[in-house]
């Protein structure tokens, strides 16, 4: 059974994957939002914490699960990819072989986000925007028609009873699409609060990650 | 209060011990007193003279809380006191001791190491757990060695110190042991500054919706907003307030409290307990049958569409509720699809899709105990004891100065840093120390083995047709565990369809 949810937006067919990653198979683009990469090497020089410095590993571990999985000529990373511009300069070198290993072969796309917001020792593009046919990638949601988006990292309650914890959601309408942060140190914002439930129209969907990526309409 | 200014005071399990005020009259213990000792140590607060007699009133919240609280008194006449063995040295707060120690300045490793086993619970402890302590709070302890350039702790000149003098703060900061819930504070909207109205804890505030009226500071106040970790409210009056809920600690009923009630379940009638109790307790023997010392009752029953198994182990709070995250456990195993469970310190309530049939081989001792380390990794209770111990050790400090408040999402949560450990790092010295004091404290296990030697074969298990007497007050507990599994999943892909097509989305 496909545990995938696929659905049309602005004239593409697009999948929101159980992972958080979404793929655009017309256009073999895989885009995922948020690694926030580095975030426990911030932790450590800004707060003098030692949280588990396994989040580089297992984030980038899924990336690669996914792009083993679908074999995308493009991949577009959507922001905050980098919890900040030095963690960003640490983890670039201390995992290039394994980006390289991901990067070769295919086309890969840096988006600035406002943790990482210039250029980063990195090869490939490194871009503010991005426009691919009638669809543009940034990092945070603007008026705009058409648009790619992450920086919320939206979560939702379950629609069941004592469910337990929120999970991690795409939040989708007529105009824009929010992915959920991929990366693996990250939390969540409820799609109720006002920053997004401002964002997004009354139609809108959010589609629940995990075993199933699961449609349902945004709760507010 | 010391001045007698206060007329009652209102408190958790934090005025047990140690307090010595003359002037209290009365005690009021609301709730069951779950072991005989703390019963008999709340009660002499009162009238606390070495010549005048204490009085007490015990106000049981149900009717199962009347029979313990009759089984408590009886303890306490028969002067038959229980407790619990003194927990070994805990590492976490260990790890706190050296991290306050270096506050002060730099230390030296062997006077420390000294110092620490002049201790009591820490007489016996090796050089060896010892320096983990040490490493984790120099360098954080991972396999992975990743902060050789940010450590805690520096090795200077022979002596321990504080890489960063200005540390010295936030340590200071997260300084204790004892777990809260967490608390938000709440203040009124728009006000700067000034001393908070008081503080409610999270789970209540999370239940609050915009307009809800709650008391507090004895004033009522009007909901408006959780804002930056600040439950937001303005003033409001004449509309009946909610009442903020704290829930404390909570003590599981001793094993020999346990063994008291049911012995005195045996009964054939309870002059001693009220009317409705002693009425409860026939009609339960009537409809179903009495919990008997030696034998395990399980009663299996429908209700509101979803399929329900009550035990009846007496085991307390904490091994009732490690028992029914091993059995759903096993129920899953099984395709028994438990949704979730909630545990009292007399039953365990599971409930699921599909009805519990052959409840023995779930409860083979040898099976149960041995997928029980491989099993606990996922659990919500070990990823609730993990919070507290790294809380207590100082990885997840619970204060910081000037924390950015803003962007929640910039917060994760701890349950993230115990999968992630789980997964890369298993025997890190918090994991350690998180599988010890779980076994110990909230998983109890100890106690179901207890139980289960016990009872050994002897299972009665009754199918009913409906709640039973005994069952009705567990479908009221708080703290439901649910159950992630495939009947989880079933449910959900089912609820957001219908909410889809509900809403014309499909």
């Amino acid at each position: 059974m496909d545990a995938s949810h696929h659905f049309e937006f602005q004239g593409c067919t697009l999948t929101a994957r159980p992972s958080g990653a979404l793929w655009w198979a017309k256009a073999r683009t895989l885009t995922v939002s948020d690694l926030h990469l580095g975030k426990a090497e911030r932790m450590a020089r800004r707060a003098g914490l030692q949280i588990p410095p396994y989040e580089v590993q297992d984030t980038l571990q899924r990336l690669q699960s996914e792009i083993e999985a679908l074999s995308p000529t493009r991949v577009i990373c959507l922001g905050d990819t980098f919890d900040d511009m030095e963690a960003g300069r640490a983890v670039a070198i201390q995992v290039q072989d394994w980006l390289t290993r991901l990067q070769s072969g295919r086309e890969w796309v840096w988006i600035e986000g406002n943790h990482d917001p210039g250029p980063l020792p990195l090869s490939s593009a490194h871009l503010a925007e991005l426009t691919l046919a009638t669809l543009v990638f940034r990092h945070i949601a603007t008026p705009e028609t058409g648009e790619i988006s992450g920086h919320y990292h939206p979560k939702a309650k379950l629609p069941v009873k004592g469910a337990g914890a929120a999970r991690p959601c795409f939040l989708y309408d007529e105009r824009r699409v929010i992915l959920p942060a991929f990366g693996t140190y990250t939390g969540g914002l409820r799609t109720s609060d006002p920053a997004l439930s401002r964002l997004m129209g009354p139609r809108a969907r959010a589609v629940l990650t995990g075993p199933r990526a699961l449609p349902m309409p945004m709760p507010r | 209060m010391v001045a007698g200014q206060l007329r009652a005071i209102v408190c958790t399990g934090s005025l047990d011990l140690g307090i010595d005020w003359g002037d209290v009259d009365l005690v009021i213990q609301v709730g069951a007193p779950k072991n005989v000792k703390r019963l008999v140590q709340r009660i002499g607060r009162a009238n606390h003279r070495y010549n005048a007699p204490s009085k007490a009133l015990l106000v049981p919240a149900n009717r199962f809380e009347v029979v313990e609280c009759r089984a408590a008194l009886d303890a306490v006449r028969a002067g038959d006191l229980d407790g619990d063995p003194r927990g070994s040295a805990p590492l976490d707060v260990l790890c706190q001791k050296i991290l306050i120690t270096a506050c002060a300045g730099p230390f030296d490793t062997a006077a420390l190491y000294h110092e620490v086993r002049t201790a009591g619970p820490y007489a016996a402890i090796s050089r060896a757990q010892f320096d983990d302590c040490l490493d984790f709070c120099a360098t954080g302890g991972y396999a992975l060695r990743a902060y050789d350039k940010w450590k805690r702790l520096l090795f200077k000149d022979g002596k321990w110190q504080l890489r960063d003098p200005r540390a010295a703060r936030n340590i200071r900061m997260n300084i204790g042991t004892i777990q809260d819930a967490d608390l938000l504070k709440v203040r009124m909207h728009r006000s700067r500054g000034g001393a908070p109205l008081g503080e409610v804890e999270e789970s209540f505030a999370a239940s609050l919706t915009p307009g809800d009226t709650f008391l507090i500071g004895g004033q009522i106040v009007r909901f408006e907003a959780l804002r930056e970790l600040v439950v937001e409210v303005s003033r409001d009056r004449g509309r009946t307030p909610r009442v903020a809920t704290f829930s404390g600690t909570k003590f599981a009923t001793s094993t020999q409290l346990s063994a008291r009630i049911l012995r005195l379940l045996q009964q054939s009638e309870w002059p001693d307990l009220p009317r409705h109790t002693a009425e409860w307790l026939a009609l339960q023997r009537k409809v179903s049958r009495l919990p008997r010392p030696g034998r395990l009752l399980i009663e299996t029953f429908p209700h509101e569409g979803r399929e329900y198994a009550c035990l009846y182990g007496f085991a307390g709070r904490n091994a009732q509720q490690t028992l029914g995250l091993l059995l759903t456990s096993r129920m899953e195993e099984e395709r028994l699809a438990p949704l979730g469970f909630v545990a009292a310190d007399y039953a365990t309530l599971i409930w699921g899709l599909e009805p519990l049939t052959d409840p023995a081989p779930l409860l083979d001792p040898t099976r149960l105990a041995a997928g029980l380390d491989g099993w606990l990794q996922g659990n919500a209770v070990m990823k609730r004891t993990f919070r507290s111990v790294a809380t207590i050790a100082g990885l997840t400090p619970r204060n910081l100065p000037g924390q950015r408040k803003s962007g929640r999402q910039a917060t994760f949560s701890s349950d993230i840093l115990y999968d992630t450990l789980a997964k890369y790092d298993p025997d890190h010295l918090l994991m350690r120390i998180t599988r010890a004091e779980a076994m110990r404290g909230l998983v109890d296990f100890a106690r179901i083995e207890e139980m289960l030697t016990r009872i050994g074969p002897d299972i009665d298990l009754l199918r009913l047709d409906r709640v039973t007497p005994l069952a009705a007050p567990m479908l009221l507990e708080v703290g439901r565990v649910p159950v992630e599994g495939q009947a989880r999943e079933r449910l959900l892909a089912e609820e957001t369809e219908r909410l889809m097509s509900a809403a014309g989305l499909t």
